[in-house]
């Protein structure tokens, strides 16, 4: 693996892991104000920063190693032609996403109804969340996952 | 529609130029590893000036590195012969 895929991986893995801490997170706040309460918050917090840190910090160790040779390149014409059009993959999921996204509230409120104004916002914190997925999976995709490497 | 394909001897002038390794190719080359095994195994054609490199690496003229086939010039190529 070269520095462009590791670094699409591991943007991946933490993204994932952001996510799963987040959809945790929401129920670990809605237990801490609830009559009961959540006497093991603290440690599942925890838990989840360790996790995310620890394996933000061993992307990075990975990421900046040293390099088996000083002739040894991070990034050619290949990679950033793979770069390129995950770009535009992202740029065309960008568009989609948000022409469907509208469309899909005009089917539900209908032509003259109305809509809170946080909504906005959250779509595009949505589409900028899934154009981060879009350019990790297509970079990952590009490279074929790793798996077609041949005899040294 | 016409397959074009980009045909390469890398693999063999590897070994006969005393088992180059892919990684001391690439460093020669100024490409990554990955990218030598994408073009020893057809899924990427390189650049012209990535193609130069190569076939200096080797120390051999670039149409005897890299090949370039489609369907048209083989069909032509049998009609020619037939």
């Amino acid at each position: 693996m070269n520095k462009t895929q590791k670094s699409a991986l591991f943007s991946l893995i933490n993204f994932l892991l952001l996510i799963i801490f987040s959809i945790n997170s929401t129920k670990v706040i809605r237990d801490v104000f609830s009559p009961e309460g959540c006497p093991n918050a603290l440690k599942i917090v925890l838990f989840w920063a360790f996790l995310i840190f620890g394996f933000m910090a061993l992307s990075a160790f990975l990421l900046y190693r040293r390099k088996q040779s000083s002739a040894e390149v991070e990034s050619d014409e290949r990679d950033d032609l793979i770069k390129k059009r995950a770009v535009l993959i992202c740029f065309i999921s960008v568009w989609f996403l948000l022409i469907t996204s509208y469309a899909i509230l005009w089917h539900i409120v209908g032509l003259n109804g109305s809509i809170p104004l946080c909504i906005l916002p959250l779509i595009y914190l949505g589409v900028f969340f899934a154009v981060i997925l879009v350019y990790n999976v297509a970079v990952l995709i590009q490279y074929g996952w790793g798996c077609k490497d041949g005899e040294k | 529609m016409a397959k074009n394909e980009v045909r390469n001897q890398i693999r063999r002038l590897r070994f006969e130029n005393g088992e180059m390794t892919q990684q001391q190719l690439a460093d020669k080359a100024g490409v990554t590893r990955q990218t030598i095994i994408a073009i020893e195994s057809g899924k990427y054609a390189p650049s012209l000036p990535l193609a130069f490199k190569i076939a200096r690496t080797f120390g051999m003229p670039i149409e005897d590195v890299f090949q370039y086939e489609d369907e048209d010039s083989q069909s032509s190529e049998t009609s020619l012969y037939a």
